[in-house]
């Protein structure tokens, strides 16, 4: 789905009115699978928005956790998207 | 036989002679029940549907986004939409672009996407469908 609004130009790097940025917005469904995140990246999406303001920034962390015990091979390289 | 009685059987014939004597039956509520064009979408019967549009019952009104959201016919949903309804009507404090997102419907989205829907339409509460 993630591609399907991508392909027609939703803005990947849009920030909510509470101030989360999209890519925060997935981190409810970081588990085991990355896959939102990693799409949300691969088309452009800005990780450096996530120290944008407090929100963001406050949401960075549980990103970064999410990340790293997700029992996902491309981890390493995701971790090193993130501000 | 009633109006409502012979578009549920498909009785056009009926339906036709009904309405000559009676065209304001066609955007008419039947006492407490709904429309004649809101029981096809609800339903999804998509030849009363065609049988009503036909004989110039109205589209334009309140609710019948959500209603043909929630309804049985995808086709009488895309229909809808391309006889001008609003496609931006609130569904719940959604939209239906987000909602179609929400449940993944990829192939439906993309219909949708196709008649001119605006991908970055932000619902009440500020989301987008992505």
């Amino acid at each position: 789905m993630i591609d399907l609004l991508c392909e027609w130009n939703a803005d990947v790097n849009k920030i909510s009115r509470d101030g989360r940025p999209v890519l925060a917005l997935t981190v409810p469904n970081i588990g085991y699978n990355l896959t939102a995140f990693e799409r949300l990246l691969a088309w452009g999406a800005n990780s450096s928005l996530l120290r944008m303001n407090q929100v963001a920034a406050s949401l960075l962390g549980e990103v970064k956790q999410r990340i790293d015990h997700a029992a996902m091979y491309r981890r390493k390289e995701l971790l090193a998207c993130l501000p | 036989m009633s109006f409502s009685r012979a578009l549920l059987a498909h009785d056009w014939q009926n339906a036709r002679r009904i309405l000559r004597r009676h065209p304001e039956l066609i955007n008419q509520r039947d006492r407490q029940n709904p429309l004649p064009i809101e029981k096809s979408i609800q339903i999804g019967d998509v030849e009363a549907f065609d049988f009503l549009i036909e004989h110039g019952a109205s589209i334009h009104l309140p609710g019948i986004l959500k209603l043909a959201y929630r309804g049985p016919s995808y086709v009488i949903l895309m229909k809808l939409l391309d006889m001008g309804i609003n496609m931006y009507e609130p569904i719940d404090d959604t939209l239906v672009l987000n909602l179609l997102a929400y449940e993944c419907r990829v192939q439906d989205a993309l219909l949708l996407l196709r008649r001119g829907y605006q991908v970055n339409r932000a619902s009440s509460t500020g989301r987008t469908a992505l």
